[in-house]
């Protein structure tokens, strides 16, 4: 009714809040708060809550505003007042209305107060982010051991919550990694192993002559042998150790196949050591993979050898220049 | 005759919504707020804003008001040879430890400053807090810039916000809708109340809530624009980037969105070699350049011999480069073709020359002269940007990457698909690459059966680094249901499983994907597929259900073209049809997960327009304002602005919270800076 003869008096220029305000003032708090109702501006009716102590009413007025700092006004200020235990009870317990809040609280904390954000995961038994809070945590700090066992902590994390099984033997083979890559910054000296990743940490052994370590590496974690094989030829194609790259390509039959290697040298600048792979190439691949290191004439042989007259022409119509043309046509002329 | 077309031209442009006024805005807000600290001062800024205010301001303004120096904020000590000192960020926390450590250094070392802090775009409790629980609240003086929209062209428009997807979907942080929503508000309070705010989306909807809801019922105080719908807009199309997360993961294929994708734009710029910035006179004896001379024709020095170390930053945009508008919006094959043409054709006008015979000719030629020697400057540019981006295109990731997501999306043979991607994995490709074709594989097929999605994970994380964990675990988090096993286990959380992505049934009911008929067409684009050569973007077709509802069952351009030839003449348009929110596509749109929204906003009884049916008059020019809650590609613009050229009488205002590409969103998401470049082998 006091709503109704306002509106008609004209204008919603009234500010309800200070009406509300003087009405709880005088002990009338349940018109107060159905004055507030009213108050279309939204920090003036939360604060007036607070005052008033009507806790979840302000957080959640605030949430309904969705102006995200009067959000960070009222859980500053009940942060301030409340237990720990009553703050957090407030926000847990607020439901899907207050999650907006909940958000936000740990967005400030996780800038300005890792201990609390730390605090509210853990009760309210949210592992994954705590295991992940761990993370971040690990990826700030310096000290290796801090850092390890920082991810140690994640891996426990990940362990107590039963559908992050994944989570936490992923966490298990960080935690491995970790230690081996100390162990290898100890023998090596000048090199940072410390936080790279799988492939990073055998691709350093590798430029520095721990080709062995490479490979228990590769074993301990059960890398897939063709990214194991990409990363080696990439590896020792920068170190420039070609002998090394040969005497790997035998090793066993390549499962990247070998058309790979000489495109990979070509593409590098290393044309020459590509040619020696092309024999082992595909018999229909290999006139294209001589023309990609520059052998036209091996390339013009195969075409002879194999009697595809096509493919010579076709050689013949791309002579990058005068010698090259030349010198197909000479093998073309054997072919007729 | 001439009046008469510039009076019809001078109404059209009347009706648009003059994008410039939003510049003007912020740029007297920035001076406004320098003004209010009198006297030479230190700036010192937040790098994120560095790019949108470059877009709004240039340096000469900041010295017109009292600025003597710029400084980074950043860790470390500050000196300042003014004592006023002025710091302009985002309220962002570390940001605010800098500064209180700086006040706190100072005062050690009793150097006596006065501080100001403009924080962008309102003040913050929290700074508030932080600098009083740092003891330094008091010495410092807290106002805000309220910087909003910033035009990037004459029909786009950006809150330039870096991190908008991922402060929304993985942190929960509305800020960033309460923001834009101001924004808006401001849009209102320039042309009136948007009449129709149409949207889809749990953000947008939330977002469509704030902004209806900000006008009381009844007010004395609130300008007139704000009480009545306006006559220049009919509408307000709010999309979240949620409803649509499968256009951002492909690649796009249009020449501005190819370059975003392999070289990377920041706020509308990029960095190239300087080289190709530099103009090619003969009075800049440029030294890297092999026997510059006085040529007018386009240099044909390899871009492999130049000195490739000094790159500069540019600015991409129309207003200097009178070829961009051109180039930008094509797809990325047809623009060696148009450079050719281009080429030929200033050639042809230099050959004009030798041609001139009396004064008045000559004369003519060097007043054109200026324009001349801007097109060729663009020209050469353009020319060494695409020659950059060929060989990227050409790699055999590129091809394989593009090959899967053809694939994906006719949701052909989708587990050799997921081979492909551990053997792209395998062979040492970008770390986004693969994350985006992993997420886009979920997305289309429904999910990826757990026992490949746990090895596929296990490689990415071995491959590229533990510490990837946590983005792994965002994507498959129940906000955003990117990456996500199928089936889903009991103990999934139930709203994963309301997040699923109907594609196959969008696929059809959308017309996403167009064969890509080479008959000889390629001139005319006949479809927003144009932008990814066959994938018609979903969030264009939505909005195509709104505006331009001919568009997506078919294309009205085909039909009209028999038998008129291939130009499409203005007469020959259709009148943009008005809008009525989503009617006609109701069932396709309430079948993607989120809210639906279409509110009408009558304003306050007694002030509506005199004109009530204004959409209906024939003549009438409307604009339509869209606005991506997340970010948009440049590929979506392209779309867009194709969608636009359909009918007469209807113009799009694309605004946005910023603009992102899939590896932008990755980015942000996992926190981890990755350097940008395609043509990289092994990782970190």
């Amino acid at each position: 009714m006091i709503v109704q003869k306002f509106e008609q008096l004209g204008g919603g220029d009234v500010s309800y809040a200070d009406i509300a305000k003087k009405a709880w003032e005088a002990g009338r708090s349940w018109l107060a708060t159905k004055l507030l109702d009213h108050e279309p501006k939204a920090s003036d009716q939360v604060l007036l809550l607070l005052t008033m102590k009507e806790d979840r009413l302000a957080l959640e007025k605030a949430v309904d505003s969705g102006d995200t700092d009067l959000i960070y006004h009222v859980l500053l200020h009940l942060y301030k007042r409340l237990t720990i235990g009553n703050f957090f009870q407030l926000i847990e317990s607020g439901g899907p209305r207050l999650i907006s809040a909940s958000r936000l609280l740990e967005v400030y904390a996780r800038e300005q107060n890792r201990e609390m954000l730390r605090d509210f995961y853990y009760s309210d038994d949210r592992w994954v982010e705590s295991a992940i809070l761990s993370l971040e945590e690990a990826s700030r700090l310096r000290d290796q051991n801090s850092r390890l066992a920082a991810v140690k902590a994640a891996q426990k994390f990940f362990s107590d919550d039963k559908d992050r099984a994944f989570e936490a033997r992923i966490m298990d083979e960080s935690v491995r990694l970790l230690t081996i890559q100390q162990q290898l910054e100890k023998e090596m000296g000048k090199i940072e192993f410390f936080g790279t990743s799988v492939n990073e940490t055998m691709r350093l052994c590798i430029l520095n002559g721990l080709s062995k370590r490479a490979d228990k590496v590769k074993s301990d974690f059960r890398v897939p042998d063709k990214r194991f094989w990409y990363l080696k030829l990439h590896a020792l194609t920068t170190l420039g150790d070609f002998e090394a790259l040969e005497a790997f390509s035998k090793s066993k039959r390549s499962p990247i196949g070998y058309e790979v290697f000489v495109r990979h040298l070509v593409d590098t600048g290393h044309p020459r050591e590509a040619v020696a792979y092309v024999p082992r190439c595909d018999g229909p691949k290999r006139a294209e993979m001589y023309v990609l290191c520059g052998e036209w004439r091996l390339a013009g042989n195969i075409c002879k050898e194999r009697g595809d007259k096509k493919g010579l022409e076709d050689l013949r119509k791309k002579a990058p220049n005068s010698m090259v043309a030349r010198e197909l046509d000479q093998i073309l002329v054997g072919m007729k | 005759m001439a009046s008469e077309l510039d009076h019809a031209t001078s109404q059209f442009t009347e009706s648009l919504v003059d994008v410039s006024l939003l510049k003007e805005i912020a740029r007297k807000g920035l001076v406004d707020s320098l003004n209010s600290v009198n006297g030479a001062k230190t700036l010192v800024l937040d790098a994120s804003l560095a790019g949108p205010l470059g877009l709004v301001t240039e340096v000469s303004l900041l010295k017109h008001h009292g600025v003597d120096k710029m400084f980074w904020l950043e860790p470390g000590a500050l000196s300042s040879t003014t004592t006023n000192i002025v710091y302009l960020c985002r309220p962002t926390i570390p940001y605010v430890r800098i500064i209180a450590d700086h006040i706190k250094q100072h005062a050690k070392e009793s150097r006596k400053y006065t501080y100001t802090l403009l924080l962008v775009p309102r003040t913050s409790t929290v700074v508030t807090q932080i600098l009083e629980e740092e003891g330094v609240l008091g010495d410092i003086s807290i106002s805000s810039y309220n910087l909003q929209f910033i035009p990037l062209a004459d029909d786009v428009v950006s809150l330039e916000y870096d991190n908008a997807f991922k402060n929304l979907w993985v942190d929960g942080d509305e800020t960033v809708i309460y923001d834009s929503t101001q924004a808006l508000v401001t849009l209102q309070k320039l042309h009136g109340l948007f009449p129709r705010v149409v949207g889809k989306g749990d953000a947008a909807a939330r977002l469509a809530t704030l902004l209806t809801r900000e006008i009381p019922k009844a007010s004395n105080t609130l300008p007139d624009t704000l009480l009545t719908p306006s006559e220049k807009i009919d509408s307000l199309i709010i999309l979240d980037r949620r409803v649509d997360m499968v256009t951002p993961f492909l690649t796009q294929l249009t020449y501005e969105g190819l370059i975003d994708e392999l070289i990377g734009i920041r706020n509308s710029h990029v960095e190239l070699p300087a080289v190709l910035l530099s103009p090619p006179t003969s009075q800049t004896a440029n030294p890297n350049v092999a026997g510059s001379s006085t040529s007018t024709l386009p240099s044909n020095v390899p871009i492999s011999t130049l000195k490739k170390d000094a790159k500069k930053k540019h600015h991409l945009t129309t207003s200097t480069d009178p070829l961009l508008e051109e180039l930008r919006d094509i797809n990325f094959s047809s623009v060696g073709k148009r450079l050719n043409a281009v080429a030929r054709r200033l050639d042809e006008d230099y050959k004009v020359n030798l041609q001139s015979k009396t004064v008045a000719q000559l004369r003519d030629f060097v007043g054109k002269l200026g324009g001349l020697q801007t097109e060729h400057q663009a020209l050469r540019l353009h020319t060494g940007l695409s020659e950059l981006l060929v060989p990227l295109t050409r790699t055999e990731q590129f091809n394989k990457s593009l090959e899967i997501q053809q694939n994906l999306l006719a949701s052909y043979e989708v587990s050799a698909q997921l081979t492909a991607i551990e053997e792209l994995i395998a062979e040492g490709a970008d770390m986004q690459m693969i994350v985006r074709l992993l997420c886009l594989a979920s997305i289309t097929a429904g999910g990826i059966k757990a026992k490949f999605l746990e090895n596929l994970k296990r490689e990415i994380l071995q491959a590229y680094g533990y510490n990837y964990l946590p983005l792994l675990l965002s994507l498959s988090s129940p906000s955003l249901g990117l990456l996500v096993p199928n089936p889903l286990p009991s103990s999934a959380s139930p709203s994963i499983s309301n997040l699923k992505y109907p594609f196959t049934t969008l696929r059809k009911s959308l017309r996403l994907l167009i064969d890509d008929t080479p008959e000889g067409i390629d001139d005319v684009e006949n479809d927003i597929s144009f932008t990814y050569s066959g994938y018609a973007p979903i969030s264009v077709r939505l909005i195509q259900c709104v505006a331009q509802k001919g568009g997506v069952i078919s294309n009205p351009v085909e039909k009209a073209a028999n038998g008129s030839g291939s130009k499409q003449t203005p007469q020959g348009k259709m009148q943009a049809h008005p809008i009525m929110g989503w009617k006609g596509f109701e069932d396709v749109v309430a079948s993607i997960p989120g809210e639906t929204v279409d509110i009408v906003q009558k304003g306050v009884a007694g002030r509506s327009p005199a004109i009530a049916s204004l959409l209906h008059a024939p003549d009438k020019s409307t604009t339509t304002v869209l606005f991506f809650l997340g970010g948009c590609t440049y590929t979506e613009i392209a779309a867009l602005r194709w969608v636009g050229r359909q009918n007469r009488g209807r113009r799009f205002l694309i605004a946005t919270t910023g603009i992102v590409s899939g590896a932008s969103i990755i980015e942000s998401i996992s926190g981890v800076k990755q350097p940008l470049g395609g043509s990289r082998t092994a990782m970190i």
